[in-house]
């Protein structure tokens, strides 16, 4: 099936009234759960993973959630605008000059220029992981256990590295992911690890009761103890649809956002997050009035919104081609793959052609819903904030326990659940990043497997992971990108420590 | 290094030098042609123990390198008040964690209704400090639409109470 045929019959698949209804529900829970702060889409895929054991078939599933992860990209800069309040990490340059905008009285074309821009972004990215990804998934046909080893391991680093700010605590995260990752049954020599005597722990830990732990029951803990409460918005938002000379200033800024965020969104690691802010330091690097920026500059918004946007897209095709999640909620859709009973990797577009090509084409459907939804209908979703906490934290708990529960039937799950939110509390309290828990958890077993299974090939010698052409490249370009990250951290560390925002 | 990570840094250093004695000597680490259950483990526990104890290098000297800046020192008065001001949160973070373990324990004790109605009026009353009739109203509206979106719309299976069964 060539990329044209392919496309044609995944818009077959995502315009079935089902998958439409499923990729609208997406597109809703992502823009509100972009919305209100302290609940994230990793950790609302999350919670939302055990309800797709019902859905019937992967590619409904796999809509959704994809919707919910974009989705809430869009609805991230709703309350940064008006708030100056990030309703996500991947919004939060979107507060300095969208909320200045805001208080000058042009909250609507802020808010009309994120929208649009992060309509334009996600089409295009989504057109490039439409060209991109067939070929690169007919690239990783020819990978056996060594390249399997050195890329899980290779995106896995370049993650940890990308995604925090200590590389030390980040690797720390990752291997407590591989060794959570290594609980239960060794599926090679039978012996049980890490069981202490409990049966339930033979089956090892389940990736839902982790991620909606850590993620989900970890922030409410962590938001409990925050002070404060969400002011409810005066702001007028009025016309929504920016004016031409709005237009003529942002449109190369959202050209330059789209292609910052999908070469970003590509690397592990990358993602939503680093994308926005390298948009925004581009921009302001090349603005011809730089002084703007700070004080209500559209470029300073076009950009990074256009540029998370395109990060989410892009960041599909490691997952869709390789088998490799990028970040966190990528990771929960990698599982909610594997839950329907689907391997993501170069063998998905073969044997399961529509759930690639389906939720490919959803995603183009997916991002007319979100402008949509998101351009009329923005005052809706600012009432959203009036939801009190005290209602929506004891919600989410009953969400987690009962997806937990609901996986095996069994009460152990809800203890483990509490005490992955124990660990995932103290993660946000040492600013400890945790998104490399669930990646390294689960392709702990992927990276443990093809270690074995190539030494086994190689008589025991190490040398099999740098004696074969592809993954000797492998090892070298994360050779050079170890160097590279030394080079920057002793020039930083020369330069002296910086105190203030880094944008 | 504050007192948290400090606690934490240890916990790793000591899971670490666990994890790796309990695979070499427990699960058997296997030659390198057949590497045995302990392997990977074992390589979990030997990195957990080197990037422990590189942390605590890393803060000592970073600590060393700071010791004499008035930044630090200002950080340090700013976490004090941040500790006296957070005394009552901390509180409503211990009766939320209790509530939620209770909930566990109850769960399939008392089935899911049951321990659904007994979690959302605790943590109205105790958690949020609510009157007694918004507490009685909310949990009664969030226990049904709980039981209907899963008992009916999602067929979950969920425990029910032993004594109606």
């Amino acid at each position: 099936m060539n990329i044209f045929d392919g496309i044609i019959s995944g818009f077959f698949i995502a315009l079935t009234p089902g998958n439409l209804l499923f990729a609208f529900l997406g597109a809703l829970i992502g823009t509100a759960v972009g919305v209100l702060p302290g609940l994230g889409p990793a950790a609302t895929i999350a919670l939302l993973l055990p309800i797709t054991y019902s859905i019937p078939s992967p590619v409904p599933a796999v809509i959704m959630m994809a919707g919910i992860y974009y989705g809430a990209m869009y609805g991230g800069s709703t309350t940064s605008i008006l708030l100056n309040l990030p309703g996500e990490a991947a919004s939060v340059v979107t507060c300095i000059d969208g909320y200045k905008m805001a208080q000058k009285g042009r909250a609507g074309p802020a808010l009309g220029i994120a929208a649009i821009g992060s309509f334009i972004a996600g089409t295009v990215s989504v057109v490039g992981l439409t060209l991109f990804a067939p070929p690169i998934a007919e690239f990783a046909l020819s990978f056996g256990p060594p390249e399997k080893f050195s890329l899980a391991l290779l995106g896995l680093l370049m993650a940890v590295t990308l995604s925090g700010a200590s590389v030390t605590k980040g690797l720390i995260i990752m291997v407590l992911g591989l060794l959570f990752g290594t609980v239960g049954i060794d599926p090679i020599s039978g012996k049980s690890r890490f069981d202490f005597g409990v049966t339930e722990l033979q089956s090892g830990f389940d990736f839902v009761t982790l991620a909606v732990g850590v993620f989900g029951l970890g922030e409410i803990f962590y938001n409990l103890e925050q002070q404060g409460s969400v002011e409810i918005v005066t702001t007028k938002v009025g016309q929504v649809f920016p004016k031409m000379a709005d237009w003529a200033k942002s449109r190369l800024a959202i050209l330059r956002g789209t292609l910052i965020g999908f070469f970003i969104g590509i690397i592990p690691g990358g993602g939503a997050v680093i994308s926005s802010l390298v948009s925004y330091a581009v921009e302001k690097k090349i603005s011809k009035h730089p002084e703007e920026f700070g004080q209500g500059a559209i470029e300073g918004v076009a950009g990074p919104e256009s540029a998370n946007n395109a990060a989410s897209s892009a960041s599909f095709i490691p997952l869709l081609t390789l088998g490799i999640p990028g970040n966190a909620a990528i990771a929960m859709i990698f599982a909610c793959l594997l839950i329907k009973g689907v391997k993501p990797g170069p063998f998905l577009i073969v044997e399961h052609p529509d759930v690639f090509w389906g939720v490919i084409a959803s995603m183009y459907v997916g991002n007319i819903m979100l402008i949509i939804l998101n351009l009329p209908l923005v005052g809706v979703w600012v009432q959203l904030l009036r939801v009190p906490y005290g209602i929506l934290a004891p919600v989410v708990i009953l969400f987690t326990a009962i997806g937990s529960y609901s996986i095996a039937n069994q009460a152990f799950d809800l203890y483990a659940l509490i005490a992955f939110g124990v660990l995932g509390y103290v993660l946000r309290k040492l600013k400890i990043e945790a998104g490399p828990l669930p990646l390294a958890f689960i392709l702990g077993p992927m990276i443990e497997g093809s270690m074995r299974q190539s030494l086994l090939m190689s008589g025991g010698s190490f040398l099999i992971f740098v004696s074969r052409p592809i993954s000797l490249t492998i090892v070298a370009l994360f050779a050079l990108f170890v160097i590279g990250q030394f080079v920057f951290a002793v020039r930083r560390a020369r330069q002296g420590p910086r105190i203030g925002p880094a944008v | 290094m504050s007192r948290g990570e400090n606690i934490a840094n240890l916990v790793t250093i000591a899971l670490g030098v666990f994890v790796a004695y309990h695979s070499y000597h427990s699960l058997k680490l296997g030659i390198l042609i057949s590497p045995g259950a302990g392997f990977m483990p074992f390589l979990c526990g030997v990195a957990l123990m080197v990037l422990g104890i590189f942390w605590r290098i890393q803060a000592f000297l970073l600590k060393s390198s700071r010791h004499d800046n008035c930044f630090h020192d200002a950080q340090v008065v700013e976490g004090t008040a941040e500790t006296s001001a957070g005394l009552r949160p901390r509180v409503k973070l211990c009766l939320a964690f209790v509530t939620t373990l209770a909930y566990a324990f109850l769960f399939e004790r008392i089935g899911f209704l049951l321990s659904t109605l007994v979690f959302m009026l605790g943590w109205q009353m105790l958690v949020e400090r609510e009157r007694w009739l918004k507490s009685i109203i909310i949990t009664a509206l969030c226990a049904a639409a709980m039981y209907t979106l899963f008992r009916y719309l999602l067929r979950v299976e969920l425990p029910s109470n032993p004594l109606f069964s």
